[in-house]
């Protein structure tokens, strides 16, 4: 009804404000930005208020009952301010969080997860996936839950990391590795970014030594690296390569140059073949 | 000329003013001209040829005409996303407007913005970021202060805009400071698919800035608007702090090119604005009316007009991609070029600025 989904003016602080304000008082808030590349007036918000709350006030209050979603990431014609990938400014900060899916049944699973999750969640959804993936989703509520990464693929030789839009793309690579190549790849999707499963790609890295991630953010600083960091950590001895990451270029998100900028499968492909012949 | 309604002003603009022939001429062409630049992106978009964002101007033409013709070149704009009529107003030939639209290295930009980020000398766009623009032309009328060259800063934004915070920061800045700042709301009633009743408590825009003072205009009428424009301008280079002007408009398009426009409101309402209220019909009625041109003459304009669209838009799909090299360039002054880090070793792009 019209009291309970309705728009705002166009405020992105005003609106995550509201939101971390109406959970707090004890409702169920879902604020939605339009694109997640206008997040940043929130950014403040979301990294100082809803973040810390629990924390700064020793558990007596809490905005868990705060979801946000934003549309995420590439989707062809975007250009600069259409379809930047902001999940590693958010995986920075301790108190959120951060959960992308690959499709619609996830999509749902994981958004009701986030909704009744007793954290404040900012869930980016795929634009590019909007109009262009179809599947059967179950009419009754279901939940996906958070913090575990799912393993589409088992294989013996290389990991492959992703998450949203991407994982189709590693998907394809593993096919071309598999018919090409002969190697076995294990797919995995990470989908929540913040707190990630770390069991489960160090449990895959352990078995095949080498790791390839990719995702369409610039590479310097991009979430890839967190994830490289703590597999080196925790599997150093099991790397039979150094860990690969297949990201976009140090640039601003280009307008005409998308093609080239984007991590596409044969650039993911490249990737995993100097890995299995290093 | 209609009365402005003023807050906190004594007095208003004239409510008369002196158009000669060359200078209706010159409005006229200059408004024709972004209207069939306008309708030619249309075209350009349903063929493909132009692909991403693209917000439309035509409808408020008079706005960007009134206001130029009321400035001073060495003067500064800032706008929005919706800034083709400015782009060109500020000078920028149609056919590098429209190749920048198809992403050319011929484009004003080199191909790299695209609609929504095209800039020239004293023109700073072209931002995407709703809002993010009027605390960037305070900071440019604070260099105007500073320089000491007597120019004035016209700081742009639309209803939409006018409820994001940024924008009252700005104002009190402003205010302040006494910085030689116009903001303009461009009030084309409609935020995307929200009318301004829907979005804003207060819809009186030019009252918002509250301890600034401000007038309302009639965004339809070019004549109008430079006379508020000139009244606003002279307010400023006395040293008498920011102004605020609210131009009622309108926009045919809808937001962006994947908006129809005609979900939020009627076709009827749409009719009745471009027949009783069309800036160019409207300036084409007053000169005819004042015997200042006959319509043969203004019919040779259009013809002229057109004939300039076709050879933009044929200079803007043959003229080829900015090469790849580009992808890297422009990210930092950095003497001398820097690598750019990507996914593969063997294609590093250098940066060069």
């Amino acid at each position: 009804g019209k009291d309970r989904v309705f728009n705002t003016p166009l405020c992105e602080q005003g609106i995550v404000g509201f939101g971390i304000g109406v959970a707090v008082a004890g409702a169920t808030a879902i604020a939605e930005i339009q694109f997640a590349d206008y997040i940043f007036p929130a950014f403040d918000q979301i990294v100082n208020e809803a973040a810390k709350y629990r924390y700064r006030s020793g558990d007596l209050f809490n905005c868990g009952n705060l979801t946000i979603r934003a549309p995420w990431g590439c989707v062809g014609h975007g250009a600069l301010y259409h379809s930047q990938s902001p999940e590693a400014f958010f995986a920075h900060c301790p108190g959120i969080k951060v959960v992308i899916p690959r499709s619609p049944l996830q999509a749902k699973g994981l958004l009701l997860s986030c909704i009744e999750d007793k954290n404040p969640c900012i869930f980016f959804e795929p634009k590019i996936l909007y109009r262009a993936a179809v599947e059967q989703v179950p009419v009754e509520p279901y939940n996906i839950p958070l913090s575990q990464a799912e393993v589409l693929q088992t294989g013996s030789d290389v990991t492959l990391v992703a998450w949203g839009t991407q994982v189709h793309v590693i998907k394809e690579v593993a096919a071309m590795a598999q018919e090409k190549l002969g190697v076995s790849c294990e797919v995995i999707d990470l989908r929540t970014i913040l707190p990630w499963d770390t069991e489960t790609v160090c449990k895959a890295m352990v078995k095949t030594g080498r790791l390839l991630i990719s995702h369409e953010a610039p590479l310097t600083g991009g979430f890839a690296s967190e994830i490289s960091s703590t597999v080196q950590e925790e599997c150093f001895l099991n790397l039979e390569a150094p860990i690969s990451r297949v990201c976009g270029y140090d640039t601003p998100f280009p307008h005409i140059f998308e093609p080239f900028y984007i991590p596409d499968k044969w650039k993911c492909y490249d990737a995993l073949r100097n890995m299995i012949n290093y | 000329l209609q009365k402005c309604d003023l807050h906190r002003l004594e007095e208003g603009p004239s409510t008369t003013a002196v158009m000669t022939r060359e200078e209706g001429l010159h409005y006229y062409k200059t408004m024709q001209t972004i209207r069939r630049m306008e309708l030619k992106s249309d075209q350009l978009y349903k063929q493909k040829i132009i692909r991403g964002f693209c917000h439309l101007y035509d409808g408020q033409e008079a706005c960007c005409v009134g206001l130029e013709v009321a400035i001073k070149p060495t003067d500064h704009v800032i706008t929005a996303y919706r800034a083709h009529g400015f782009t060109y107003a500020r000078g920028v030939p149609v056919r590098e407007i429209l190749a920048e639209l198809t992403g050319r290295k011929g484009g004003c930009v080199k191909g790299k913005g695209g609609s929504m980020h095209m800039y020239t000398k004293n023109f700073y766009g072209g931002n995407g970021i709703v809002g993010a623009q009027v605390p960037l032309g305070a900071g440019i009328a604070l260099a105007c202060k500073y320089f000491g060259k007597n120019e004035i800063c016209l700081t742009l934004y639309g209803d939409g805009a006018a409820n994001q915070g940024q924008i009252f920061e700005t104002y009190n800045m402003a205010a302040l400071w006494k910085l030689p700042c116009i903001f303009i709301c461009e009030n084309n009633r409609y935020g995307m698919g929200t009318s301004v009743e829907r979005a804003a408590a207060s819809t009186d825009y030019y009252k918002r800035g509250d301890f600034i003072p401000g007038l309302r205009v009639d965004g339809m009428d070019v004549l109008c608007v430079r006379e508020a424009a000139k009244f606003a301008a002279e307010y400023c280079r006395a040293g008498k702090g920011p102004i605020l002007m609210e131009l009622q408009t309108y926009r045919y398009h809808g937001h962006s090119m994947s908006d129809p426009g005609i979900s939020y409101r009627t076709r009827e309402e749409i009719q009745e604005v471009r027949s009783k209220s069309d800036p160019i019909t409207l300036l084409k009625d007053r000169m005819v009316n004042n015997n200042l041109a006959s319509i043969e003459e203004l019919k040779e304009i259009d013809v002229a007009v057109r004939k300039e669209i076709e050879e933009a838009a044929q200079f803007a799909t043959t003229d080829p991609e900015p090469p790849l090299e580009e992808l890297g360039n422009h990210i930092y002054f950095n003497e001398p070029p820097f690598e750019v880090r990507g996914p593969n070793q063997w294609i590093r792009y250098k940066s060069v600025s």
